[in-house]
């Protein structure tokens, strides 16, 4: 049973589903070159087609073979006859059974659930907003509401925080947050355009601190230089303790009237470093807050969570701290785009009766052979060398242990925000300069923000405070030891990716090698991009980005290019 | 405080266009703030309208050879951002005058280091590596100059960054950032 799913979305994403399992996905942006590229459906039918394609290719079907197609947007929802929706995907089912409309937060909560062993817990999701209340009766997979529903939703709502009781078969509403998202309601009267939202109070924080609305990264690394104490009193997110949300809007336009429109390096700027650190602290402890009248409601050993917002890894960090629950489980890709294997397993769910799980992963995208490979670098004017297997792991480590930095192109590439290793730059984390080449030459990045370890998971709590193991780099712990400046951030915390033999054999040889030779288990990893560029996705993108940028070495494959 | 009832961006937006073509920098800053803590959501829009209309005010400035004023301005704007198409073509007109006239621009000593940098950019879109390079070394000694008992404020890194985008061969520049890095780590 092959299934399609469609994040249309600000995040657009296409992924590609068989009999429960997740076989490929790929973000838009991916495709198009445009960072958050948006997938509007309706106008966009050459970049979904070859979303489709990119798909199809992989599990080596064609689009005949498709028999449903699901899709999930916090927009309008509007049904799209079968023939315009099979022209905009490029091609016509033979035996096709059904379009699913899913709800969006709906469509979290099936990713998440997707990366567990299917034990009972509550699924907590939370992001900007998602779908828009008037939309309920179109969508043709609905949500089973719980007799005790904490319910605050307004007829032109819009859903920006829900929690579901999972029983190990069924997912149950029990908590809602959808507060009106017309502008002119009077609890918007003072947002100026941002909703009643942790999300929004976050693209807040984001336009104001750095001049845009998708930086909530920066303002998460930038919180680490700020004291929450300084605006401890303004109280500016609440919880009561009935589940009631609010942001004060009013507060924030009174206090804080100098944007930085201009999105200048923020480093040493302890105004906007403060008002992250105030964001930053509100959530936590509305975060702990909300899954304190959750469980207490709810009883339950296992928390699922996702959602834009549990991209804060700080936050995530402190709910594992917590104790509230015994598990936690985070996924990879929980913005909009993970909506779209949520959507197709949603899709699967309701037609099977049953709930497929996998281990956890975001290794979703294409495979690219030696001769592809080799047809795009030849078509640069760089010099090359084949490297065997194992000579690459010691011919890499060695160039990062002298402190070169890499471009490392592996391997399927990474479906959601973080790049694990497929698609990364490398670098050695223990030398004094590795940071400032990266922001200054490499990255061109504000001083400020931090750059990641990898670390061998068998060796993760040596060097970190870690809880759990993070593959998917959710979650994050301090270093222990000051041998790591490129790699630690203020007040010595650090977004840590863990790395086992069985994620990805390749990057755990290379990174065992690199031990074998300096004596400690880690890289410093981070996203193989050029500023404001999404993440690479094939090799003619990687050399592109080798020729605009500053690298010297990039292993592609097992081909290492240099400038020579 | 905001006042969103009172307020009437097309007012502002008038404001804004006022006070660039009087040449008025700092107040024509103080009013984008004003539109953007307003309509936060149209924050790049506003800040692309500001660069447009300074860019047509350098230009007109430019035209009329009034060199001293375009460049003061074109260092204002210099620092405000990472990269910009649109200013780096400005940048071209406005320095093919100054390099090919020779024409002694007025810096106050703070300015020499944005200076270097701009010309660094020039030489490097004309395709003179050597000069960008040599513009580059010289940005970077100024920095050094000014860095001395100070703390290295976030400019100074912007200016790192854009100079160093003006060394065609990647291995040079990385060597050059190196060598600056040794000296400057320690303030």
């Amino acid at each position: 049973m092959w299934i399609l799913g469609i994040s249309k979305s600000h995040n657009g994403a296409v992924a590609l589903i068989h009999n429960g399992k997740v076989i490929s996905a790929i973000q838009a942006e991916r495709i198009s070159r445009i960072k958050r590229q948006a997938i509007e459906l309706e106008n966009d039918k050459t970049l979904v087609s070859e979303c489709v394609i990119y798909c199809l290719n992989q599990a080596g079907i064609k689009h005949s073979d498709l028999q449903s197609i699901s899709i999930c947007t916090p927009w309008d929802v509007a049904h799209i006859e079968n023939e315009k929706l099979f022209n905009l995907i490029g091609g016509t089912p033979k035996n096709y059974k059904k379009t699913y409309y899913v709800p969006h937060h709906y469509a979290h909560a099936e990713y998440i659930l997707h990366y567990s062993n299917l034990s009972k817990g509550i699924i907590l999701v939370i992001d900007g907003s998602g779908s828009k209340e008037k939309d309920r009766k179109l969508f043709n997979i609905t949500e089973k509401v719980d007799t005790g529903c904490m319910s605050y939703v307004d007829r032109s709502g819009k859903e920006t925080i829900s929690a579901y009781s999972f029983d190990g078969k069924e997912v149950s509403l029990i908590y809602r947050f959808s507060l009106s998202a017309d502008k002119n309601n009077k609890v918007n009267i003072n947002g100026n355009g941002f909703l009643q939202s942790i999300g929004h109070y976050w693209r807040w924080a984001s336009n104001y601190c750095c001049g845009s609305h998708s930086e909530a990264g920066k303002v998460m690394g930038l919180a680490a230089f700020g004291s929450p104490e300084v605006h401890k009193d303004l109280k500016i997110l609440s919880l009561n303790d009935e589940g009631f949300l609010e942001v004060n809007y009013k507060k924030l336009n009174d206090n804080f009237n100098y944007p930085n429109f201009f999105g200048k390096d923020l480093t040493h700027n302890s105004h906007y470093s403060d008002i992250a650190a105030m964001v930053q602290k509100d959530t936590e402890d509305v975060l702990i807050k909300i899954l304190n009248i959750l469980i207490k409601k709810h009883p339950s050993e296992t928390l699922y969570y996702s959602g834009g917002v549990a991209l804060n890894m700080i936050a995530n960090e402190k709910i594992i701290r917590s104790n509230l629950f015994k598990n936690v489980i985070l996924n990879g890709s929980v913005e909009d785009n993970g909506t779209s294997i949520g959507a197709a397993l949603a899709a699967y769910n309701s037609q099977t009766d049953s709930r497929s799980v996998a281990p956890l992963t975001d290794y979703y995208g294409k495979v690219y052979s030696d001769n592809e490979i080799l047809k795009s670098i030849t078509k640069f004017p760089y010099k090359y060398e084949l490297l065997t297997e194992d000579n690459k792991y010691s011919v890499i480590s060695s160039l990062i242990f002298e402190n070169n930095v890499v471009g490392w192109f592996q391997g399927r590439s990474e479906f959601g925000p973080r790049a694990l290793g497929n698609r990364s730059i490398l670098a050695n984390p223990k030398s004094q300069y590795t940071k400032y080449i990266l922001d200054l030459h490499i990255k061109q990045r504000d001083r400020y923000r931090p750059y990641s370890p990898v670390v061998l998971e068998e060796y993760a709590k040596e060097y970190f405070d870690i809880e759990v193991n993070s593959p998917v780099m959710m979650t994050g712990g301090k270093v222990l030891n000051n041998n790591f400046p490129a790699i630690t951030h203020r007040g010595n915390s650090s977004r840590v990716q863990t790395l086992s033999e069985k994620d990805n054999k390749v990057f755990y040889n290379l990174i065992k090698s690199f031990y074998k030779l300096s004596g400690f288990p880690i890289i410093l990893n981070t996203s193989f991009n050029l500023p404001g560029e999404p993440i690479v996705e094939n090799p003619t993108d990687a050399l592109n980005s080798f020729r605009n940028g500053a690298l010297q070495y990039l292993c592609i494959g097992n081909y290492l290019v240099t400038r020579g | 405080m905001l006042a969103k009832e009172k307020f009437n961006q097309k007012i502002f937006l008038d404001k804004l266009g006022l006070n660039i073509s009087n040449d008025n920098f700092e107040k024509s800053v103080k009013i984008l703030n004003v539109l953007c803590s307003h309509n936060p959501f149209k924050t790049q829009s506003f800040v692309q309208v500001f660069f447009n209309a300074w860019f047509g005010k350098i230009l007109n400035m430019i035209d009329n050879n009034n060199l001293n004023d375009a460049g003061a301005r074109m260092r204002s704007l210099y620092i405000l951002f990472k990269y910009n198409k649109a200013f780096n073509k400005l940048l071209i007109i406005y320095l093919d005058k100054i390099v090919k006239n020779k024409i002694n621009q007025n810096l106050q000593k703070e300015e020499n280091a944005v200076n270097f940098s701009m010309l660094s950019s020039y030489f490097y879109e004309v395709k003179n590596d050597y000069e960008a390079e040599r513009m580059v070394n010289s940005c970077f000694q100024e920095i050094k100059k000014n860095l001395i008992n100070s703390s290295i404020p976030s400019t100074t890194w912007l200016l790192v960054q854009k100079s160093l985008r003006n060394i065609r061969n990647k291995k040079k520049a990385e060597e050059l950032l190196t060598e600056f890095l040794q000296t400057i780590i320690k303030y």
